[in-house]
């Protein structure tokens, strides 16, 4: 059900086809067919503290982006997954959203963004899904799940 | 009209595409004023650190 101001029929003029979570994204200005590397794909976290924490390394959200040129609004959404002793995700909690982020979608065939997030509380161990979002638009863009171990 | 996932244009090897870096308009502005207060953390445990830390004992709540 989407929340009032939202419409489920309204459907994106962009869409994303990755998200990935890594430590770093470097500009490889001299090779055109592989233009960027990502380092560290980030699929679990260890902060060295007790919870509740404010993560202060660097999270690179990198997302590739295509569809009709125009101006978005993006936002990256963070949300806690309650799960069952099964690993069912059950709900979810306490959403924190970085953003907005206004991204200029040219006529290029596909583009990639870089999201650098800083300040990523966490309240608890547990696994969190970060979610793109689009102004205006219910339906997540791309999403992609990290535990974070404590 | 919903965009469709892209495939490769016929007698292309690769696509053009352009990479750009996106900052938001402050650095905590999603944090609340609570989160604000939390600890910040900057460094990590290995998970064999993570594992000897787990299994070590608890003091008792004073």
């Amino acid at each position: 059900m989407a929340p009032e101001g939202w419409s489920e029929q309204d459907e994106p003029d962009i869409a994303a086809r990755h998200l990935l979570l890594c430590r770093e994204v470097v500009w490889n200005a001299g090779d055109a067919e592989g233009r960027y590397n990502l380092v560290g794909l980030l699929t679990e976290l260890r902060p060295k503290g007790t919870f509740t924490l404010v993560w202060d390394l660097p999270i690179h959200a990198f997302v590739q982006f295509f569809g009709n040129p125009g101006r978005y609004d993006i936002w990256i959404e963070m949300v806690r997954l309650i799960q069952d002793d099964d690993g069912e995700v059950l709900d979810e909690l306490e959403a924190v959203v970085f953003g907005p982020f206004e991204i200029n979608l040219g006529d290029r065939f596909v583009s990639g963004r870089n999201f650098p997030l800083v300040a990523v509380p966490f309240d608890r161990p547990g696994l969190y899904e970060f979610r793109v979002r689009v102004a205006g638009v219910y339906d997540v863009l791309a999403a992609e799940r990290i535990l974070v171990e404590g | 009209m919903k965009p469709r996932q892209p495939t490769w244009p016929p007698g292309k090897k690769s696509a053009p595409e352009v990479f750009e870096i996106l900052y938001p308009p402050t650095e905590d502005g999603h944090l609340t004023e609570e989160q604000k207060k939390w600890p910040v953390v900057t460094e990590e445990w290995t998970r064999e650190e993570l594992l000897q830390q787990q299994a070590q004992p608890k003091p008792p709540n004073s």
